[in-house]
């Protein structure tokens, strides 16, 4: 039993830095031209895999962990006011559906996407105080398509990741 | 198929709320349609009115606030930020912009520009709608 803690713990530390590395591979990839603030949200990708193999606590650290740390390491404490918000949104509504159940990991996933957009767009505009309505229906528009397209990408991806983690920690405890 | 059945209702969901709200953003206005009226862009700073500035002149602006600095420039009818000491750069990666709606925003130093117009005003128009 305690060896199994043990993997779980060495897993979260590993899909951390896996987090880290994705984020800052995503810092270099820009769509600012083509649409200011869109990112891919790869570092999901390690959020969903310690739910799903870890457990919500393990999740919910790995989430917390990557906001923090990428802001101090390629940020500045406004980009972890954004990244926080976005986290902790998009963890809450895959953590929700994760309890009820009976939802797919793509599925999941497109919706911690498009939650992740929505509470970043409520810190801009929280802390720019900046509101047009009628302009920003068409920006929430665009980073709901968006952050359901990133979702199902990095959603499909957990998909085939998962089950092959599991096997491993399974053997492992056997052992 | 039964196994999927809570996972296509939701995205079902998802894309009716995708789309509804695209509809209803191009119903009410369509951000991106440039218009022939004259063209301004407005600088908000702290979601207050900064300035406004004319895009048929040419000209570069400074702006320093507490948090740090910003230029802005006016080159052929569009405006872009042509330099900023923000960590992420995301004002300067936006480019120039000139299309009625379309923005820059600077999120660190509570920056933001929109192109607007001066013939009618959007806002009060489509507050009427929305509300």
């Amino acid at each position: 039993m305690r060896s199994h803690i043990n993997g779980k713990i060495a897993i979260t530390g590993v899909l951390l830095s896996l987090a880290l590395i994705l984020s800052y591979v995503e810092s270099l990839i820009s769509f600012d031209s083509v649409f200011p603030g869109i990112k891919l949200g790869l570092s999901n990708l390690a959020v969903i895999t310690a739910l799903f193999v870890s457990g919500p606590v393990y999740g919910l650290a790995i989430c917390i962990l990557k906001s923090l740390l990428t802001s101090l390491l390629f940020g500045s404490m406004t980009s972890f006011i954004y990244s926080i918000c976005g986290a902790l949104f998009s963890f809450a509504v895959m953590f929700l559906l994760y309890i009820i159940g009976g939802f797919h990991i793509p599925v999941i996933s497109v919706a911690g996407g498009i939650f992740h957009n929505l509470g970043q767009f409520i810190a801009a505009v929280y802390i720019t105080k900046t509101f047009i309505p009628g302009f920003y229906l068409f920006y929430v528009a665009i980073l709901l398509a968006a952050g359901s397209i990133s979702g199902a990408i990095t959603g499909f991806i957990a998909n085939l990741c998962v089950p092959k983690i599991k096997k491993i920690i399974s053997k492992e405890g056997e052992s | 198929m039964a196994e999927y059945k809570k996972d296509i209702i939701l995205i079902s969901f998802v894309l009716l709320i995708i789309i509804s709200l695209f509809t209803v953003s191009f119903t009410i206005g369509d951000p991106g349609k440039s218009t022939n009226g004259k063209k301004n862009a407005a600088i908000y700073i702290n979601g207050e009115l900064y300035e406004k500035i004319d895009l048929n002149e040419d000209k570069e602006i400074r702006i320093d606030t507490a948090k740090g600095y910003n230029i802005i420039s006016v080159k052929n009818g569009e405006i872009s930020v042509t330099g900023a000491d923000c960590p992420g750069g995301t004002c300067i990666n936006t480019g120039a912009i000139h299309e009625n709606g379309s923005f820059i925003a600077c999120l660190p130093h509570e920056l933001f520009i929109r192109v607007e117009t001066d013939d009618h005003d959007k806002e009060d128009e489509l507050d009427a709608v929305a509300y």
